[in-house]
């Protein structure tokens, strides 16, 4: 029979997963991660009791490479993957079976808790004193579906050995990177751009010949002073149109501040499958044409970086800066459900209402009343007081719309736990 | 200039108003206010209160109401003040009108009922929720009917202001309302506009929400708790500002200082709103009698007859004579409709053979006596009639009519049907935040788990919410969060959280009820409740007729008939010998679980000190163990006395008359009233004056007026100083649960009735009981302990022999009666079974007997709940299975509740796994488990062994140790009390499968172990054995945790009652 290992990681893995995978992989070629228990790795232990003294050293080195990198694991090696699941998850050391049947013995005395049975039905069997696998697999398999439902039968066959399953490692994950050192300090971007462009292509004959496309690329440029610069460009649908990509790469490239030469460039592909909705986007509506904007907003994100476009979000809160929030959009779509409602498009403008425009600035700034020459307010106070519940402290602010000498009006508060006035912003 | 406040909205508007009314109408009077409006949300709960106040400090106070109306999209507000006695009337019809018609809690009206029911009230339009307040096109709205339907041949496009206008006349004012809000310059604009176009007057207002602006932060909390969010999501659902508190006259006048007009217009509108409640003229419901006889005559007729019925034909002078003085004074008061009415829900009653009786003080009459409304003969106990009714007050007699609870609402509906809905509505209880509702919804709008708020309110059962509770609870008091939980919890107590209803308070009224109060639905079907609780009818003078459940009666009926049926024994409270030895024998030894009104612990601990013999001794029994007497310092001596330790004397000869029966010491309301008038001299209505400020002490503190009134008056006859200061302790006490001897009386005729069933018919007192629950003070498993314990056969729940209820049945035991018969359980205990599957589970079952598990589910037609929940509670163990493999079997159904269960194959036998069978302690869990109760043995019986082993005695040897003994003691906490007489002592009653340990644990004991004193449900305890007369306590110096095996988790104790 084969010889299979469970590892069970004692640890907070989640992010881990792909690490861990990565780092058990020098201990055996094939690792399968559990993708419904996190933590847990089936690895294939078949004939590595050669390549190290026994397979009891083999498990304990690779508990001794998890705890150097600060995990806590149990390494049970045996037979079959419930068997070794169900031990590793009971026992606190590393244990090696020799035989199917210590194995099988050594299951049965697990609690069912332990195993991942839902808690309905191991309640219900709490009940009829069934508590450990053992007692559960002394239940007549054909009567578990209707009483205990898909789940515990599953867990049923798999402890019976009903269920068998072969290691599914997870393959080596394929990389669309390609790198060049130069023989030079390349400072022209011109030439930059056509280095950029080889490697490009090459990358997008890949993806094209795994039917992918490239949803975001990073340009890493390794300068001469031995700095390192690392910029993302995304175009606005996966694509393989290399002149669309390069447009965005020659934005990017013709923004940066570059310290010294570029000595080696590296380039890393996202890679996925077009979208239909990606495609009905390039479809629609001939007068306005969203592909087209969400090709200018590409090309924005590429020249001003990926907070350059974004759209104001109206939200429920007293004090006016907190009344909207600015959030990046990605695609034109995302703002197609805002629509005006007919109640509020004012159709004939009430002429005995002058239109004003509140500028709010970034920050309030400290103001100078007097020197600003203000004394008589047009409009106020209007008070907004309240956060008294919260450990920052309460707020307590009047404000303000003040014309100066200057006949500018200004949007002032005066704030009170501060005691001091500033300027939220003007009227135009 | 002062002005008025024209739109204040107290806590009566439910989780909006954040001060009380009392609060408010105070706070305008500090402020020198010209006049104080309430209107509150689609309501008038808060007037009364607020009249009380403004009546007391002579503040101008006007009613009124913010009325909800419905718009095309959404709703609108408008603010309606009371000019007169017909606006008034036309406010509560509007209000009835939107509360009808919606889901409890909320209210809408159209334009059309508004101005319909414009007469006599002023109209306020305006605040940031009103039409005046948008452009011209949200001025328009869709005239509809207030379901929202548009009504036909009206114009969509349609504004209200002119039918407004057309309704109010002069009458409509624009409310222009100032907050500091940033969008409130704009609003005010337009509704000025719209006023210039439509002519209307701007008068000046603030929503007020609270008196002060301190509690804002209050009223954040309570609009969070409202719309069910927390502080940090509520966004604009909470005020910008602090804006919204009462403003002196100074800060108003500086807030409209561009429009002083409009602030003097609120005095103009004050002026015209004159109406108080004072001015509502209350009429009895009147009706036509035989042969055109008015109803005194007709009252008169019925008394005489029913005289000569309670008396067997010869009417003693004395009954004659008081019966005539009642008469003469209820006609003079014009009362005779109100005990008409008691006497025909009465007779309807006895014609459908509901148990009712009459309590409280008409015990005190022997009209109502005579009418069969009481059972008590006044004349039989010296009952003081003036404390039923006096000429000197203008009150109205208060006649509590208990009903066996489980056919009241027969009696209910009956009530409804005579009046009529428009002039009968049930009285109103406010539900009032107490302080576990108060840290669990004050905690939610702050955002902390419910996992915290319930470790927090499992340890408020009876402390006050402070800093050391948190700190138990596992928060820390100083964090800053919990700090403003905690001092917001502690405002919020005592606010109105929302309406209930009263346990069966009705108000009467010959004029429709909705002229009177709003009325609005119950959340009970058929039940419409006014918007008014009992103090507020009372104080508004109205009459309240109480229709109450009381589930002893019920329990007295279903003996009664149990009686019949296996006995063939007629008996009714009526017929019970009243001075049965064995009976009294057993009340003095204070075996009275189950027995009525002496069945708590400190009842039991009572009566071996007080040995009643006769049915007075229960009178007195009933009175004695209660915040009076015991504040008093009254129940030590009077027992000292009744044992003849200490003579009998009395502190003035003037008193011998009024404290005889008492052995001289006071002991019931009624004694105290005349203490007053013979040894104070107050006048009869002084005394009852008296009666009313004691009840009103804890609200008002007027009691302390009396204080120098009456102990100066007693010294100057002779009365020693301290029994004076005693008598006036006493009266505090009563005014904190005051218990009148009429009362009383009542009540110890169904104990005593109670009690000899107990005594002589354990099995059906045990059944009856069984089946009137809830009632009591004890759990299920408490009293089929107890019911074993006395002999009686108590047979579990089986699917072949119960019936929904308990029965009788045959019993094979060897008792002293060969006639005896044995109880079995019911169905009903069964928890997660319904009772229409109990009942074809019966049914089915009387037309052929059940022959296996498949059959009952078959028959009975029981989903998979059903079937699980009678598998673990043993009621199919007749069918030779173990539970266990029982519920191996039915459990498919599980999976899916709505298919019917499928019948098992024969196949499937050979599929059957083999199950341990379950231990006798696991067969009692079970039982607890999934009947909170088990007739095959108590939790301890198990572990008995473990216990004795570690040298702990069961109840009985506990019980049998000498006084001053130390011992330790392991058992079931079945009930905890920490009277507020008891100074800080906690009482604690624990069981084994042999009896009761009382404990006394002192304040230093129980602060010392407070989780487990507080919350353990199996307790270990370390004590000496103090026995005084009979009575065996441990007081306790230690608690721990005995750590004996797992007990069921569904046992619970009855905590600070």
């Amino acid at each position: 029979m084969d010889r299979l290992a469970c590892i069970d990681v004692r640890a907070n893995h989640d992010r881990d997963v792909t690490a861990l995978t990565e780092r058990l992989r020098r201990f055996t070629p094939d690792v399968e991660p559990s993708r419904e228990m996190p933590g847990v790795f089936w690895l294939n232990a078949q004939g590595l009791g050669r390549l190290y003294a026994s397979l009891e050293v083999w498990a304990r080195a690779i508990v001794a490479d998890l705890a150097a990198a600060g995990f806590d694991a149990i390494v049970v090696v045996g037979f079959t993957r419930f068997g070794t699941y169900a031990v590793a998850k009971s026992g606190r050391h590393t244990r090696v079976f020799s035989s199917p049947r210590d194995e099988l013995a050594a299951a049965g005395k697990v609690p069912l808790a332990l195993v991942g049975l839902e808690p309905p039905a191991r309640e219900f069997l709490a009940k009829l004193g069934v508590r450990t696998v053992g007692a559960f697999l002394r239940l007549p398999a054909s009567a578990i579906p209707e009483r205990l439902g898909a789940a515990a039968h599953r867990l049923h066959r798999l402890a019976s050995g009903d269920l068998w399953a072969p290691l599914q490692p997870v393959p080596v994950p394929e990389s669309f990177t390609r790198h060049e050192d130069l023989d030079f300090r390349e400072r022209d971007g011109e030439r930059l751009i056509f280095l950029i462009k080889r490697l490009l292509d090459s990358i997008l004959a890949d993806l094209a010949a795994r039917v992918l496309a490239l949803s975001g690329l990073w340009l890493g440029l390794t300068l001469d002073d031995r700095s390192e610069r690392r910029e993302r460009v995304r175009p606005a649908a996966p694509t393989l149109d290399a002149v669309q990509l390069m447009g965005l790469v020659r934005l990017r490239v013709f923004t940066l501040q570059l310290s010294s030469g570029v000595v080696a460039i590296h380039l890393e592909a996202e890679a996925e499958r077009a979208s239909t909705e990606q495609v009905r986007l390039f479809q629609a509506h001939a007068a306005r044409d969203p592909a087209a904007a969400s090709r200018a907003f590409a090309r924005l994100r590429a020249a001003f970086g990926d907070d350059a476009v974004v759209r104001a979000r109206l939200r429920e809160a007293h004090l006016p800066r907190a009344r909207f929030a600015w959030e990046p959009i990605d695609q034109l779509h995302d703002v197609r459900g805002v629509r005006l409602q007919a109640d509020q498009i004012r159709l004939k403008p009430d002429p005995t209402v002058r239109p004003c425009v509140r500028r709010i600035y970034d920050q309030p700034q400290m103001f100078d009343r007097r020197g600003a020459g203000v004394d008589i307010p047009m409009q106020g106070p209007y008070i907004v007081s309240g956060r008294w519940w919260s450990g920052g402290g309460s707020i307590h602010r009047d404000y303000y719309f003040v014309r100066t000498a200057r006949a500018e009006v200004l949007w002032i508060y005066y704030d009170r736990p501060r005691q001091a006035w500033f300027l939220e912003g003007r009227v135009e | 200039m002062s002005y008025a406040a024209l739109w204040c909205k107290s806590n009566s508007s439910f989780l909006e108003g954040a001060s009380h009314p009392e609060e408010l109408v105070a706070e305008a009077h500090t402020l020198g206010l010209g006049a104080i409006a309430i209107t509150d949300r689609d309501g008038v709960y808060g007037i009364v209160r607020a009249w009380e106040k403004a009546r007391e400090l002579g503040c101008p106070l006007i009613l009124g109401a913010e009325v909800t109306v419905r718009e095309a999209a959404g709703t609108s507000t408008i603010v309606l003040l009371v000019q007169n006695r017909q606006g008034y009337a036309h406010l509560c019809r509007l209000i009835t009108a939107g509360r009808l018609r919606s889901e409890k809690g909320q209210s809408v009206v159209s334009w059309d009922e508004v101005c319909a029911h414009a007469d006599g009230l002023v109209a306020l339009w305006g605040g940031d929720r009103s039409l005046l307040v948008r452009d011209e096109a949200g001025l328009k709205t869709c005239a509809t009917s207030a379901s929202g339907v548009a009504a036909p041949g009206v114009a969509q496009d349609f504004s209200p202001a002119e039918i407004l206008r057309e309704a109010f006349g002069d009458r409509l004012y624009a409310m222009a309302a100032r907050h500091h809000r940033d969008t409130e310059k704009s609003e005010e604009a337009r509704l000025r506009a719209h006023a210039a176009r439509l002519g209307l007057p701007v008068v000046a207002a603030v929503e007020v929400l609270y008196h002060t602006p301190a509690r804002r932060d209050l009223q954040d909390v309570l609009t969070c708790i409202r719309h069910g969010v927390t502080l940090g999501t509520a966004g604009r659902l909470t005020k910008p500002n602090a804006e919204h508190a009462l403003k002196s006259p100074a800060a108003f006048a500086r807030l409209f200082a561009d429009d002083p007009a409009a602030v003097a217009r609120t005095i103009e509108v004050a002026a015209r709103c004159a109406f108080s409640l004072s001015e509502i003229r209350y009429r009895y419901p009147s009706e036509h009698h035989p042969n055109g006889m008015t109803s005194f005559a007709w009252l008169r007729q019925l008394t005489l007859d029913g005289a000569r019925r309670r008396y067997n034909g010869e009417v003693p002078a004395a009954v004659a004579a008081q019966i005539e003085k009642e008469l003469d004074l209820i006609d003079a008061l014009d009362y005779c409709g109100y005990f008409l009415t008691m006497y025909e829900v009465v007779e309807f009653c006895r014609a459908k053979e509901i148990l009712c009786q009459g309590r409280g003080s008409a015990a005190n009459s022997v009209v109502c006596f005579c009418l069969g409304i009481t059972a008590v003969d006044p004349t039989r106990v010296d009952l003081l009639f003036e404390r039923f009714l006096s000429k000197d007050r203008q009150e109205p007699p208060d006649i509590d009519l208990d009903i066996m609870h489980e056919r009241r609402e027969e009696v209910i509906q009956y009530v409804y049907d005579k009046y009529g809905r428009n002039h009968a509505a049930m009285v109103a209880n406010v539900i009032r935040y107490r302080s576990r509702s108060a840290v669990r919804d004050v905690g939610r709008a702050f955002g902390i788990p419910d996992a915290s708020l319930d470790r927090v309110a499992g340890l408020l059962s009876h402390t006050s919410l402070t800093p050391e509770v948190l700190r138990l609870a596992g928060l820390d008091p100083a964090a800053t969060v919990y700090a403003h939980v905690l001092r917001i919890a502690r405002e919020i107590l005592e606010f109105p959280r929302h309406l209930s209803i009263h346990p069966g308070g009705f108000l009467l009224g010959h004029e429709p009820v909705h002229d009177l109060v709003p009325i609005e639905n119950g959340r009970m079907p058929g039940r419409t409740v006014i918007q008014w609780d009992k103090n507020d009818v009372e104080a508004v003078g109205l009459f309240k007729v109480d229709l109450l459940g009381l589930g002893a009666l019920t329990q007295m009926d279903l003996a009664f008939r149990l009686l019949k049926e296996h006995r063939h024994i007629d008996v009714s409270m009526a017929t019970i010998p009243d001075d049965d030895g064995a009976t009294f024998d057993m009340i003095c030894r204070g075996e009275t679980v189950g027995v009525f009104q002496i069945e708590s612990r400190a009842q039991m601990a009572m009566l071996p000190r007080l040995r009643p013999r006769t049915y007075y001794d229960l009178v007195i029994e009933v009175s004695i163990v209660r915040p009076g007497p015991i504040t008093g310092g009254m129940v030590h001596p009077y027992l000292r006395r009744r044992q003849g330790i200490e003579r009998v004397i009395y502190p003035h000869a003037c008193l011998e008359p009024v404290l005889k029966k008492t052995l001289g010491v006071p002991l019931f309301q009624e004694q105290v009233m005349r203490i007053a008038v013979v040894a104070a001299d107050y006048t009869p209505g002084e005394a009852d004056q008296l009666r009313r400020d004691m009840a009103a002490w804890r609200r008002s503190g007027r009691i302390e007026q009396h204080h120098e009134r009456l102990v100066t008056r007693m010294q100057r006859k002779g009365i020693p100083a301290d029994f004076a200061e005693r008598i006036f302790q006493q009266i505090r006490g009563f005014g904190e649960y005051g218990f009148p001897e009429s009362h009383a009386a009542s009540f110890a005729l169904i104990s005593y009735a109670s009690a000899y069933l107990r005594c002589h018919y354990p099995s059906e007192f045990t059944c009856a009981l069984l089946n009137a629950q809830p009632m009591g003070f004890y759990a299920v498993s408490t009293i089929v302990e107890d019911a074993k314990r006395q002999g009686v056969d108590v047979r579990p729940v089986d699917v072949v022999q119960s019936d929904w209820n308990c029965i009788l049945e045959g019993s094979v035991r060897l008792k002293p009666d060969p006639t005896d018969f044995a109880v079995r359980m019911g169905l009903r205990f069964v928890k997660r079974l319904s009772e229409p599957e109990g009942a074809r589970m019966v049914a089915a079952r009387v037309e052929q007997p059940f022959a296996s598990i498949d059959d009952v589910v078959r028959r009975a037609r029981l989903d998979a709940g059903a079937v699980t929940a009678l598998t673990e509670a043993g009621a199919f163990d007749a069918f030779s299975q173990s539970r266990r493999d029982a519920l191996w079997n039915v459990r498919p159904l599980v999976l899916d509740a709505r298919t019917p269960l499928p019948l098992l194959t024969p196949g499937d036998a050979d599929e059957r796994p083999a199950f341990e069978p379950l231990t006798p302690f696991e067969l009692v869990a079970w039982d607890y488990q999934a009947s909170s109760h088990s007739t095959r043995g108590h939790p301890l019986a198990s572990v008995r062994d473990a216990l004795s082993a570690r040298g702990i005695p069961d109840a009985r040897a506990v019980t049998e140790l000498p006084d001053g003994t130390r011992a330790s003691y392991a058992g079931l906490v079945i009930c905890r009390q920490r009277p507020g007489t008891a100074s800080g002592v906690t009482f604690m009653t624990l069981e084994d499968e042999t009896g009761f340990v009382n404990l006394v644990i002192w304040e230093r004991v129980f602060d010392a172990f407070p989780v487990l004193a507080r919350t353990a449900s199996f307790l270990g305890v370390t004590g000496t054995i103090q026995k005084q007369d009979g009575v065996v306590h441990l007081v306790v110096q230690k608690l721990w945790e005995p750590r004996i095996g797992a007990l069921p988790e569904s046992i619970h104790s009855r905590d600070f009652h």
